[in-house]
């Protein structure tokens, strides 16, 4: 029996293979690290464009959930909003900065991963458009009385330092304005203005169905005595949750005012009928109904009436403007007492712009932050 | 004689043959591997060029804005001014915006650019090239009558903002174009902007590329930006505001961008030995950010 044996294992194969083997390797591997490139590309390009959403939300709640608060922050000033989580993790981090009384920059800065995009747009304040021409506006008769006073001059209001502009009209009426006996002073340029065609329903109704919208106290029919800023909580701040916290009209150096709530300046909704009696406020006050104030009360803004207006009693005074409707010619406004009605510019444009919302500027509002 | 040993010839036509198969359908396998690692290659190009397009298109266009009731030096009351100056299917020009910011001090014709303070741009603004775009209030009790006034850059120095923005540097820009009355206050926002053009054109090697030119570039020729792109394959389309197709540039509120990329030389199908010049496409559309709302 013989065996063969295979001394001499001559051949190729293995080295073809092995040549094979690592040529193919080498397009896998190219052709996977291509792919890998490609996949974090587009992982890149995808947390990017959420990062970019997020900015964008971030710019979106400040506009929609605007505080009025910032309305009064300081020129040149700046502050940071809270953190807005979006969904999927990502999130964007705003800071607010006040250009001018009426412009503000919201800066959004959108972050998903290590992806972060930059958004920002101006937002302008946007006041309710309206064009009060007299220290008292009213549709239908008006009569005045008692010691009444309604001067159209210009005021600035106790201590906020204004400077006074060109003078209105004293008493502008869609009726007749009737003296009521009594030794009551009307002044302004002219001091009345009656049976005004221009002067008609939408001039009231229009304005108060957009601040309505906005009001930050709602108070139903009835009566409201003693309204006084108050703070609450260490460090005090105004206690704006207070029915007869209406903001505080006082400014340094007034003895006994409320700091804090110097700013706060609500638009307050009356759904009814109201008599207010003593205290003080500033703001918009808006009477879905007939306004009684029955003295030492003192208001600094614009008052609405969709009904009508009478007065009695001493020491009550409304600086800015009054605005009052006559819902059916049965009605009047009366201004008895000793009531002061005085025009102040000043006044309406400090309560209009502290209660504007703010809104992207015409054209133009937004720019990509490259930083 | 000793018995040799050996192969006959046949052992050896067989073997060679054997050889053959064998070495053919691993040169197959190698091939292929490689052309289909080229297509990719060449694949992957084509995207990344694609997504470069529709990345750098959208964003340019996205900042186009429109104004209404701008009066003045050649802006007569009530126009309505698109920042799109001329569109077509394959080309569209419009004012880019090359920086943005707040002004923080007014002089005259003067204005500081608060660049200490929120700035953004990609470029610093050129005298004689860009054109500032800047907020004016008018009525400050009023929003309706705000306007954007344009002014050309005649010199660039430096300033000093106002105190109420804590005096620091800026930029100072001097502007021609004197609107009386404009109303442009401390804390306005501004654009800076040239007019690009955005053209589909062909190359020197007859493929088609997507061309830019500033416009505001005295002298400037048109450089290819992107491609090589399919012969229609920078396409736009103009929607207004109810989503319908729009020729006047005021009314365009979205704008369609197609893009049909080609890879720069023919290769394989996958699957398939045959070689052409491959092609993909994408289609965004771009919102106008600061269009009229």
């Amino acid at each position: 029996m013989s065996v063969t044996t295979v001394r001499n294992e001559r051949g190729i194969a293995l080295v073809i293979a092995m040549v094979a083997l690592v040529v193919i390797g080498a397009i896998v591997a190219g052709t996977t690290y291509i792919s890998l490139i490609e996949q974090r590309t587009s992982t890149n390009t995808t947390v990017s464009s959420q990062a970019f959403q997020a900015a964008e939300a971030g710019v979106q709640e400040a506009i929609v959930n605007w505080d009025i608060g910032w309305n009064t922050m300081a020129v040149g000033g700046q502050t940071a909003l809270t953190r807005v989580n979006t969904y999927g993790g990502s999130y964007s981090d705003r800071t607010l900065s006040k250009l001018n009384d009426n412009l503000f920059l919201v800066v959004s800065r959108g972050t998903q991963g290590n992806a972060t995009q930059s958004l920002a747009a101006v937002l302008r304040l946007v006041i309710a458009d309206l064009d009060v021409q007299a220290a008292v506006t009213a549709g239908g008769d008006v009569r005045i009385g008692g010691n009444s006073t309604v001067q159209g001059e210009d005021t600035s209001p106790l201590n906020w330092g204004c400077t006074p502009g060109a003078t209105r009209t004293g008493i502008r009426s869609s009726g007749d304005v009737q003296p009521s006996g009594g030794s009551y002073t009307l002044s302004g340029a002219p001091p009345i203005n009656e049976f005004d065609a221009t002067v008609n329903d939408n001039l009231f109704q229009d304005p108060f169905n957009e601040l309505r919208e906005r009001a930050t106290l709602t108070l139903h029919a009835g009566a409201y005595n003693g309204m006084s800023p108050v703070t609450s909580g260490t460090p005090a701040r105004c206690n704006t949750a207070s029915s007869t916290n209406w903001g505080e009209p006082w400014r340094a150096p007034a003895g006994g005012r409320v700091p804090e709530c110097q700013t706060y300046a609500p638009i307050i909704l009356a759904t009814g009928s109201i008599h207010v009696q003593n205290g003080r406020g500033q703001g918009i006050l808006l009477v879905d109904g007939d306004l009684e104030i029955r003295g030492n009360f003192e208001f600094t803004g614009l008052v609405i009436v969709l009904g009508e207006v009478r007065t009695n009693g001493t020491g009550s005074k409304i600086t800015g403007g009054l605005l009052a409707n006559q819902i059916s010619l049965a009605d009047e406004s009366s201004f008895l007492g000793n009531p002061t009605v005085a025009f102040s510019e000043c006044a309406l444009a400090y309560v209009l712009n502290a209660t504007a919302l703010a809104r992207p500027v015409r054209g133009r509002s937004f720019a990509y932050s490259y930083n | 004689m000793r018995a040799r040993n050996g192969f006959t010839l046949v052992e050896l036509l067989i073997a060679l043959v054997l050889f053959l198969i064998v070495s053919a359908s691993v040169f197959q396998l190698l091939h292929n591997t490689q052309r289909v690692s080229r297509a990719q290659a060449e694949r992957t190009e084509m995207q990344s060029n694609m997504r470069a397009g529709a990345l750098i298109v959208p964003a340019e266009l996205r900042s186009i804005g429109y104004d209404q009731f701008v009066t003045g030096t050649g802006n007569p009351a009530g126009t309505v001014m698109s920042d799109i100056l001329s569109m077509a299917a394959d080309s569209i020009a419009f004012r880019a915006v090359r920086s943005s910011g707040i002004i923080c001090n007014v002089a005259a014709n003067t204005y500081v650019l608060d660049t200490g303070g929120f700035y953004t741009g990609y470029r610093a603004v050129a005298a004689g090239r860009d054109t500032l775009m800047v907020y004016g209030d008018m009525n400050p009790n009023r929003s309706s009558d705000d306007v954007w006034f344009r002014k050309r850059i005649t010199a660039v120095g430096a300033g000093n903002c106002t105190a109420a923005y804590g005096g620091r540097a800026g930029t100072a820009i001097t502007t021609d174009d004197a609107v009386p009355g404009d109303s442009i206050i401390v804390g306005a926002a501004y654009h800076s902007f040239e007019v690009m053009s955005y053209k589909l054109m062909q190359g020197a090697d007859n493929r088609w590329y997507l061309n830019a030119r500033s416009m505001s570039n005295p002298g400037e020729a048109y450089q290819p930006m992107l491609g090589p792109l399919a012969p229609l394959g920078f396409a736009l389309k103009y929607y207004d505001v109810n989503g319908a197709e729009t020729a006047v540039p005021a009314n365009v509120r979205t704008i369609q961008v197609t893009l049909i990329s080609q890879s720069t030389s023919r290769v394989s199908d996958m699957g398939s030995s045959n070689q052409q010049i491959q092609t993909d496409s994408v289609v965004t559309r771009v919102a106008l950010r600061n269009a009229m709302r």
